[in-house]
């Protein structure tokens, strides 16, 4: 909400860039205010409270809650982070896969290692080689990767209460909602398939169990 | 001072006599300032409309003699109607919930210390306690989750349409008792909706890899309880993503007349509300957070003021039509609606002709839940500054919405080891419950 730093310390504190869960602090919009939403960061804030984290750095929690959470399979299998992880755009590492390898088997392979740390099993990886085969060789198109537009941001404190601030807040809240647009480098029945295999993968229950 | 605090000396004293108590078989009060209980409420689910910025109860629900911003006279901003309770008056701008008032209970002299900082005061009016440096307390609205969620199996019990922060949350009760949230109607909550772009030959195709990866895992941990119920949790998770409980969202599904009545995007929000009631859910907070409407939203400071009765409005149409539309449906004695806000505001105006901020006495409004509607609760002084008569804490506020929904409010829950009163010592308005 300072985007220039110069507020005084005593108004604002800048807590730098979170780079880690407990990094985070509260989003903090009691004020309900669209403007005042950080719709990215929320995104990710909203996996985290499913999991059981708090808006607290002093109390950051450290054991892990058992219970049951039906918001937990919920916002993995729908959620916005979730599909932004799922879609190959071209800031996506299963789309550097997809480019780089140079067989199905690869590829299945190393989104294995990517998503759960491990290599497929001798079922697992016969099932996603099929499934990734048909239209393999086709698969990259030699178009240029999109651009990606980034939101030119400018709401901070003293212009919050603007129409416009609402409004460019409520856009970003959809283009997060919506996610990085789909790389134009590999064909469209290719990619739908392989980034199927990746919402299949973070969706089974050893993801969250993975140490 | 911290109002209602238990002093440590309190807490002591007041363990030591109920475990003599208990152990002579003596009923057991756990603190002297509770009451015995009036007859227990039966309503099932709650709304709570919430008024972000702090609503001017003089502006509102409790009007006085006409001030003047210019000339720095306090005093309401707009003229008086009478309503369907007896010598109860509301503004002008009232006018569609003054002719249903009967359902209405205004409590006009609630009040807290909190009127610094909204967050602060947000968090005082959803946990009803001050904050504290052990605890993180949770909203009404998790703590309804808890008490009368079920067995999460069935449809999430707490649903906020509006902007998710910690004052909304579960606090020590834990990620289970959080809420699913949606910021418009349009989009639908944002962890449950399936995304359009993902098609139904697709979604099958997921839910095939999705099925052979998970009995893969399944089979492998079969001992493990925890997997086993994690994986029955996200059955329960894709069967509300399904078109059952979608179809709760569908607002289109509901007459154009009745959508019409309802108003604009928080009209839509309140008429969801009811469609949520209807499949369910317990706890329903409706964020009236359209601040762009006059700039400030209710947080009428300066110019903030000049169009406040749009607000007003917009609040009346809605409110009145979902008070009339759950009792068509026959779900308003079931359910409690609950107008809330951070504080109120003063009689007097701001250099610039708006309000700032006032703790001292404001209104809370509640509406149906079975309750002893018709009548209002509290009177103020000439500027709405001050009780004339009775006050109703913070604390007396959670336990009348805790009781009037079957829950005790002098219930202890625990925090790990530690037992933590449902209320900070609240006690319900008797005069509302039969």
């Amino acid at each position: 909400m300072d985007p220039l730093g110069i507020l005084a310390i005593e108004t604002f504190l800048n807590l730098g860039k979170p780079q880690r869960a407990w990094q985070f602090t509260s989003l903090s919009n009691e004020r309900d205010r669209p403007s005042l939403a950080i719709p990215k960061a929320q995104s990710l804030v909203d996996v985290l409270t499913s999991f059981g984290w708090r808006a607290m750095r002093q109390n950051p929690i450290s054991i892990r809650d058992d219970a049951p959470v039906v918001q937990q399979p919920a916002i993995l299998a729908n959620g916005s982070a979730a599909r932004r992880v799922v879609g190959f755009s071209d800031d996506s590492q299963f789309t550097k896969i997809a480019l780089e390898s140079n067989s199905t088997e690869e590829v299945v392979t190393r989104i294995y290692r990517q998503v759960l740390s491990r290599k497929p099993s001798t079922e697992e990886a016969g099932l996603f080689t099929e499934l990734l085969s048909a239209g393999f060789n086709e698969r990259k198109t030699g178009k240029p990767p999109a651009k990606i537009e980034k939101l030119r941001f400018s709401v901070s404190w003293t212009n919050h209460l603007s129409k416009e601030a609402n409004e460019m807040k409520i856009r970003l809240e959809e283009e997060v909602r919506r996610g990085d647009p789909s790389t134009p480098q590999l064909t469209q029945a290719w990619r739908e398939r392989a980034e199927d295999m990746v919402w299949a993968l973070i969706n089974s229950p050893e993801f969250v169990f993975t140490p | 001072m911290i109002y209602n605090e238990l002093s440590r000396r309190n807490f002591l004293t007041g363990t030591a006599a109920a475990s003599l108590a208990a152990s002579a078989g003596f009923s057991v009060q756990a603190s002297p300032n509770q009451i015995a209980l009036p007859p227990k409420g039966k309503a099932e689910h709650c709304i709570m409309v919430w008024l972000g910025g702090g609503q001017g109860q003089i502006d509102t629900w409790d009007p006085k003699p006409k001030g003047d911003a210019k000339e720095n006279k306090a005093g309401s901003y707009y003229d008086s109607i009478p309503t369907a309770i007896k010598d109860v008056e509301v503004c002008e701008h009232l006018s569609q919930c003054a002719n249903v008032l009967d359902r209405f209970i205004p409590l006009r002299t609630v009040w807290h210390d909190v009127i610094d900082e909204h967050a602060a005061a947000t968090n005082r009016m959803h946990t009803g306690r001050p904050t504290s440096g052990t605890i993180v307390y949770p909203s009404i609205g998790s703590l309804v989750a808890h008490e009368l969620g079920g067995d999460n199996n069935s449809v999430p019990p707490y649903v906020v349409i509006g902007y998710p922060n910690a004052s909304r949350g579960p606090g020590y009760l834990g990620a289970r008792d959080s809420f699913l949230y949606l910021t418009d109607t349009e989009s639908g909550p944002a962890a449950l909706a399936r995304s359009l772009d993902i098609s139904a030959d697709r979604q099958t195709r997921r839910d095939q890899l999705l099925t052979f990866v998970r009995k893969q895992y399944l089979d492998r941990n079969q001992q493990d309880k925890i997997v086993q119920n994690y994986d029955e949790t996200s059955e329960t998770a894709s069967r509300l993503s399904g078109p059952e409980f979608m179809k709760v969202f569908e607002l289109d599904k509901e007459s154009s007349t009745l959508r019409q009545s309802y108003g604009d995007e928080f009209g839509q929000r309140c008429l969801l509300a009811r469609r949520l009631v209807q499949s369910g859910v317990k706890f329903i907070e409706v964020s009236h957070n359209l601040n762009f409407v006059n700039g400030t939203g209710w947080d009428v400071h300066k110019e903030g003021i000049l169009n406040q009765h749009l607000l007003i409005q917009e609040l009346d149409r809605a409110l009145a039509t979902l008070v009339t539309d759950l009792e068509q449906h026959k779900l308003l004695d079931k359910t409690l609606i609950v107008v809330s806000t951070e504080f109120g505001r003063p009689g007097g105006f701001d250099a610039a002709g708006g309000r700032g901020h006032q703790g001292s006495a404001f209104s809370v409004v509640l509406a149906g839940g079975g309750l002893n509607t018709g009548q209002a609760i509290g009177t103020t002084d000439e500027i709405s500054k001050n009780s004339v008569d009775v006050r109703v804490s913070i604390p007396d506020l959670f336990a009348t919405m805790c009781w009037c929904l079957g829950i005790d409010p002098h219930k202890e829950l625990y925090d790990g080891e530690r037992p933590v009163p449902l209320t900070d010592g609240g006690n319900p308005i008797a005069q509302l419950f039969t």
